[in-house]
């Protein structure tokens, strides 16, 4: 298993090593040049130029993408300006004018208590409604969660965001305008600043989650086996939850992991609905700067979640079916 | 007084009725064959037994050991369940979980009816294993079921359905996916415990000569009803029902409607053998009867006889 | 179908060639799976050849090669005396009408998406209407059936799907891997004596893969017996079944129910201790010696080859004092 492991890793350096060339390669491809931005308004061809010497845009594109692979590991020195990044450097934003892993660190934090937060809403609801979906298979109460998990699903997050924002904070006064503040510092106003953007998330990503437990359920409760504990006299109960509830978890764990990794830097609308400085937000304003440090870095972070994700929900797998081994 | 006495059972989902009025009875000690082909409502019937059919309805009368089943409460049910009914099936991988050991399957069922601790349970299991001849039982009862060979599982789930000392076993085409020489070791088996526990069997399967190997009494299924029901001997020596003569002329290599070895054609029974929702009026197996006469196309034959019973309306005639 | 009268293990008339010729066929799976070993025999035209076995012993691999759906490691598979193992698919192209396949779960090996017609039409429409409509009523179903999907049928009436498909054009030999094993008792009857008059009628040569060793009798003129990918008997039905000489022919035979309550209560059984060994790992010397009864020191060491035993071929180091 850590010799499989240790072999998932290595791959997983080599995705990122593609992912980071072909991205750099669509940016160096795009006419947007970042140098442009940076130059402002008054901006003459000869200080353009020397912006682009400074921010080493004028050497050839290999050099410029091994010095960034370099900066990673060794971090460097941008350009000629001068500016010092230190490992692992991602870059520098000349829009925040900060290296960018200092931008990421920052919002990652933001963008984790979003993510978990939601992730144990919607896994509580999404597989409690979905049990109950699937136990009373065909009944009005199947009907009615089956139905309104569809309508959630059609309806476009910035749809709920507006219309939490609208009743709860515009007309309710239930609450304030989100304004973050880390857990550690003020626990209560953590938990008001990111409640809505939980229910948000949350309700989009339940009604997949009861309709993937509803069927997960429906399927193992006729199983051959789950006839067998009912034939062992077995209470109910202990035939749904102890033969049936693993078995159903088992695909629900392998797209969870993958959700999750792939909310961290990805809950774009959401965060820039409510203004949470996550990475989501970071990401939307900077495609729309064309900070292309900033982009390269959130979609190298966000690759890397997700191939991880992926690599923790393939071993707990097998530790949950015993069928499942690495060699 | 039998152990088991099914009197006039039916079962029905919604409006199509699978089995229709059978009986039948299982002593101690004592094995029941039933034959039938598939769909004939061999597993619905007894699995309306077990209590173990959702959504049919079911009725007429089951007692088991003189307590009526048949409308019993859930609860009664499940306590006689894997306690003193117990219950093993065809496809033995698919039937065990493959998430927990071997050992704490066949422990589960031992602390709930006993209320053992699970170390006590778990020494049960390994004894159980042994019992049903896994070597290094104790080795064996941590393991997954997919480690053990199709033979192996079936001999698990017998452990398991044993564990209690249950006094029926209801055992589903235990043998059909397995290989002849598996399949005597299973049989072999059930046999030896049946002789240690004293244990009712219901042994259900398509194969007639795993019934004449191992059943007393033998009852034939048509189309949800009882053909024939007779000793075993009886309906190997002089089958009465045309269907069952057809079955029997239908297996080759036993001179019975064949040239034996040798070749020759088989009397194939002509036809297939109708689905519930398309049952023939009168007697079912009509459309494939080569003696049937008029009256087989509207009047059902009722099961007669006392020694041996025969629905047929030519029953003495032929 | 036992329209050849049976000689040894030899079917073939002295001097002629035989339909089929298989020599020292093996297959090794990727992993080092063994799973057929040195298999050799031939069949004669008309004659139908019983493989037998238990799971996994490779006869479906056997069939498999034969009909060249797997490439085999090694050995040779000669088609009315021409080598057929090398062949490229172009090359086989005109040889695949002499040679079909039908499997045992009759369903899924026939393309959902096709109506019978075109399943028995083949890809090259061999037939025309007309005649797929005559071979759909020669096998026992009727010209209404042509426009319909595998799904509408039952599982017998999808064989003879299966087996009108195998005969359209017009086939020397049919390899039936388990033909009749997922059909219910009468119906299984009906597709022997379909099988049975075929051949008579077409002169086909068929090898009948089964595990139900009564319906081999029934239908085979010669037998081979497979262990762990080996053939260890092979020979006449008729004295193999009477008289077997290898102990796993004689512990297979006896674990066979028979559908008589009287004999079943006298008969005497060799009930085998334990499972099959896997073929990635067969025991040294004879791969039956941990299970059999009659093993010796040498038998853990040299492995026997096929000899002549009592009229037929058995690979046993005492063949003689056993039966
Ligand atoms: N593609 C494959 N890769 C690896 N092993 C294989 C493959 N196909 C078959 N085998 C193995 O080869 C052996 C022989 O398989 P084969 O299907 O020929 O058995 P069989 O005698 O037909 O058994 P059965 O009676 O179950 O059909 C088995 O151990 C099987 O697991
Ligand atoms: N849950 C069910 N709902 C509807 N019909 C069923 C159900 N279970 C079985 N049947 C039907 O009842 C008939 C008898 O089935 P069964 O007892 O399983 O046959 P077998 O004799 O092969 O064991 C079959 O036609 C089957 O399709
Ligand atoms: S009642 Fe009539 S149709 Fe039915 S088995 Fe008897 S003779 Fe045949
Ligand atoms: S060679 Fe030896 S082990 Fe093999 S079958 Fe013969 S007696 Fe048994
Ligand atoms: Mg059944
Ligand atoms: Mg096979």
């Amino acid at each position: 298993m850590i010799v499989y492991a240790l072999r998932r890793l290595g791959a997983i350096a080599l995705i990122m090593l593609v992912i980071c060339a072909i991205t750099f390669a669509i940016f160096y491809l795009l006419p947007d040049d970042p140098a442009l931005d940076a130059c402002g308004k008054s901006c003459t061809s000869a200080r353009l130029a020397d912006v682009r010497h400074a921010m080493g845009l004028d050497q050839p594109v290999l050099t410029q993408f091994l010095s960034y692979l370099s900066g990673i590991f060794a971090g460097r020195t941008l350009g000629t300006s001068g500016l010092d990044c230190a490992a692992p450097c991602f870059g520098y934003s000349w829009q925040y004018a900060s290296p960018v892993w200092d931008l990421l660190l920052d919002r990652l934090g933001v963008s984790a208590s979003l993510a978990a937060g939601a992730a144990v809403l919607w896994l509580v609801v999404g597989v409690l409604l979905g049990l109950m979906a699937a136990l009373r298979k065909g009944s009005l109460l199947d009907r009615g969660i089956v139905l309104s998990a569809l309508a959630t699903t059609s309806a476009p997050v910035y749809l709920i965001a507006a219309l939490l924002i609208y009743f709860v904070i515009l007309q309710g006064e239930l609450l304030p305008f989100p304004d973050y503040q880390p857990v550690l510092d003020n626990p209560a106003a953590w938990v008001a600043s990111l409640i809505l953007p939980w229910i948000t998330l949350a309700a989009l990503y339940a009604a997949m989650y009861i309709r993937l437990t509803r069927a997960s359920m429906i399927e193992t409760m006729a199983e051959p086996y789950i006839r067998t504990a009912r034939a062992k006299g077995l209470p109910e109960r202990t035939v749904v939850v102890k033969h049936g509830l693993r078995s159903t978890m088992t695909p629900i764990l392998t797209i969870f992991g993958i959700d999750l990794g792939g909310l961290l830097a990805g809950a774009m609308i959401t965060e820039t609905m409510f203004g949470l400085p996550g990475l989501g937000k970071l990401t939307f304003d900077a495609i729309g700067k064309s900070d292309q440090p900033v982009v390269l870095g959130v979609t190298l972070l966000a690759a890397l979640f997700i191939t991880l994700a992926n690599l923790v929900v393939d071993l707990l797998y097998g530790v949950i079916d015993p069928r499942v081994r690495y060699a | 007084m039998s152990l088991l006495s099914v009197d006039n059972l039916s079962v029905a989902f919604g409006r199509v009725r699978v089995v229709d009025g059978v009986s039948f009875s299982v002593d101690r000690g004592r094995t029941l064959g039933i034959v039938g082909e598939s769909g004939s409502g061999k597993s619905v019937s007894t699995l309306a037994i077990m209590g173990l059919l959702r959504g049919a309805s079911v009725t007429g009368s089951v007692t088991f050991d003189g307590e009526e089943l048949v409308g019993a409460p859930a609860e009664r049910l499940r306590s006689l369940r894997g306690a003193r009914l117990s219950m093993i099936f065809q496809d033995p991988l698919s039937s065990l979980h493959p998430f927990y050991t071997v050992g704490e399957q066949i422990a589960e069922a031992y602390r709930l009816h006993k209320k053992a601790s699970r170390k006590v349970a778990h020494e049960r299991a390994v004894e159980m294993l042994g019992e049903v001849g896994i070597p290094a039982p104790r080795r064996r009862a941590r393991e997954h079921p997919h480690r053990f060979s199709g033979g192996m599982r079936q001999r698990v789930m017998i452990a398991m359905a044993l564990a209690c000392e249950p006094d029926l076993l209801i055992a589903d085409e235990p043998t059909t996916a397995l290989d002849v020489t598996v399949q005597a070791q299973i049989l072999e088996l059930i046999q030896r415990l049946q002789s240690e526990y004293g244990l009712g069997i219901i042994m259900i399967t398509h194969d007639l000569g795993v019934v004449a190997r191992i059943a007393d009494d033998v009852l034939v299924m048509y189309g949800g009803r009882a053909a024939e029901r007779a000793a075993s001997a009886r309906v190997f020596d002089d089958p009465r029902h045309p269907y069952t003569q057809g079955l029997l002329a239908s297996v080759p290599g036993l001179g019975r409607g064949t040239e034996g070895p040798g070749g020759g054609r088989l009397r194939a029974i002509p036809g297939n053998p109708p689905l519930p929702s398309a049952f023939p009026p009168g007697c079912r197996f009509h459309p494939r009867c080569s003696v049937a006469l008029d009256i087989c196309a509207t009047e059902q034959p009722a099961l007669l006889g006392t020694v041996r019973q025969v629905a047929c309306h030519r029953e003495g005639e032929l | 179908m036992k329209s050849v009268p049976a000689a040894l293990d030899a079917p073939t008339v002295p001097g002629s060639t035989p339909l089929l010729e298989v020599r020292d066929l093996a297959m090794r799976f990727p992993g080092g799976v063994k799973a057929v070993d040195g298999v050799g025999f031939e069949v004669a035209q008309g004659e139908t050849l019983g493989l037998v076995g238990e799971s996994g012993c490779g006869k479906s691999t056997t069939g498999r090669m034969i009909v060249r759906l797997l490439e085999p490691t090694s050995g040779t598979v000669h088609l009315n005396g021409q080598d057929i193992t090398h062949l490229s698919r172009r090359e086989l192209l005109p040889l695949r009408a002499s040679m079909q396949m039908i499997f045992q779960d009759p369903l899924s090996s026939l393309n959902p998406r096709h109506t019978v017609s075109q399943i028995v039409a083949g890809p090259r429409r061999v037939l025309d209407r007309d005649q797929v409509i005559e071979l759909l009523e020669r096998v026992g179903l009727a010209p209404e059936h042509a426009d319909r999907f595998p799904h509408e049928f039952s599982g017998g009436q999808a064989q003879r799907v299966g087996i009108a498909r195998a005969l359209a054009n017009g086939p020397e030999l049919i390899v039936c891997d388990e033909a009749v094993s997922a059909l219910d008792v009468s119906i299984r009857a009906q597709i022997i004596n379909l099988l049975s008059d075929l051949q008579e009628e077409r002169g086909l040569a068929y090898l009948f893969i089964a595990h139900d060793l009564s319906i081999v009798r029934h239908v085979c003129t010669r037998v081979a017996v497979m262990y762990l990918g080996r053939i260890v008997e092979i020979g006449p039905v008729a004295s193999l079944y009477a008289d077997p000489a290898h102990p796993y022919t004689r512990a297979l035979l006896s674990a066979v129910p028979v559908a008589d309550p009287r004999i079943e209560a006298v008969r005497e059984r060799i009930v085998l201790r334990g499972d099959p060994p896997s073929p990635a790992a067969p025991p040294p010397g004879c791969s039956f010696h941990p299970r059999c009864a009659l093993a010796q020191r040498r038998c853990e060491v040299e492995a026997p080859q096929l000899r002549e035993v009592r009229g037929r071929k058995v690979a046993c180091h005492y063949a003689e004092i056993s039966g």
